[in-house]
């Protein structure tokens, strides 16, 4: 699940995280970000940084996305490993981000399985995540909370 | 930035003493000071609308009497409070759209039901 990454900057309590793309388009500030919804219920967001605000919905084809993807992945195991309660909640803003998210859920269920327990959502029904099915809204629970 | 294969991430403390980060700094700022509602507008709006919309079902199984006021309530309470007023409208009709389509489902599966 997690290759080659990109070294990052974690702050406000490993709930923000920053890193650098690096690819034919140069060099790309991109941010983490886990925020409280409700209950232990926290959301992932994840864009990049332009000039004054964070654009969510870009593409921005820097060729690195295994590398990106690999960063968030870290990420979200050390968010995790800080914080095991609390549920992480994975929602694509668009159709593109919902096959990528269901692409790479797909590809590395086994490896995601191994600790956490994956909620899928379709049609705002929640149930477990099935590599058979395509899904709307993801969420993360961390096994065996200590 | 940091490259130490054992430990990629470093505090927001440790970068700050990075002189070789001193053009991340700013961005870093800007992060802090600003809420995620506004740094993520789209997503806030979209992941809040889900989550209200997932939790009136939730109700709805729970107690599909419950009166509307007591749904709405029950739902935003847990929610955090830095959600624009806006938005309070957006998902209060959210949720009564939500709660009206199930109690429509659930009368119809009735009616059928009571029919046969």
């Amino acid at each position: 699940m997690i290759k080659e990454s990109y070294d990052y900057i974690a702050f406000e309590n490993k709930t923000y995280f920053y890193f650098e793309s690096t690819g034919n388009q140069g060099i790309i500030r991109k941010v983490i970000v886990f925020t409280h919804r409700e209950k232990n219920l926290w959301n992932l967001a994840f864009g990049d940084l332009g000039k004054g605000e964070i654009d969510d919905s870009i593409v921005s084809n820097n060729h690195d996305i295994v590398k990106i993807i690999s960063t968030i992945a870290k990420v979200v195991y050390e968010f995790s490993d800080k914080f095991p309660s609390r549920e992480i909640f994975i929602h694509p803003v668009d159709e593109k981000r919902k096959k990528l998210y269901n692409h790479v859920f797909r590809r590395n269920y086994e490896a995601i399985n191994l600790k956490f327990h994956i909620i899928g959502t379709v049609n705002n029904k929640e149930e477990d995540y099935s590599t058979e099915k395509f899904y709307d809204i993801f969420k993360l629970k961390r096994k065996f909370v200590q | 930035m940091k490259n130490n294969e054992k430990d990629k991430s470093m505090t927001f403390e440790e970068a700050l003493q990075d002189p070789s980060l001193a053009h991340i700094h700013e961005s870093i700022l800007y992060l802090q000071k600003t809420p995620f509602s506004q740094m993520f507008p789209k997503k806030n709006e979209l992941s809040l609308t889900s989550i209200v919309e997932m939790e009136a079902r939730n109700l709805f199984m729970e107690n599909p009497n419950l009166p509307i006021k007591k749904v709405i309530t029950t739902i935003f309470e847990p929610l955090t409070d830095d959600i624009s007023a806006p938005l309070v409208l957006k998902l209060t009709q959210k949720i009564i759209q939500q709660w009206s389509k199930l109690t429509a489902t659930a009368l119809k599966t009735n009616e059928v039901v009571a029919a046969h």
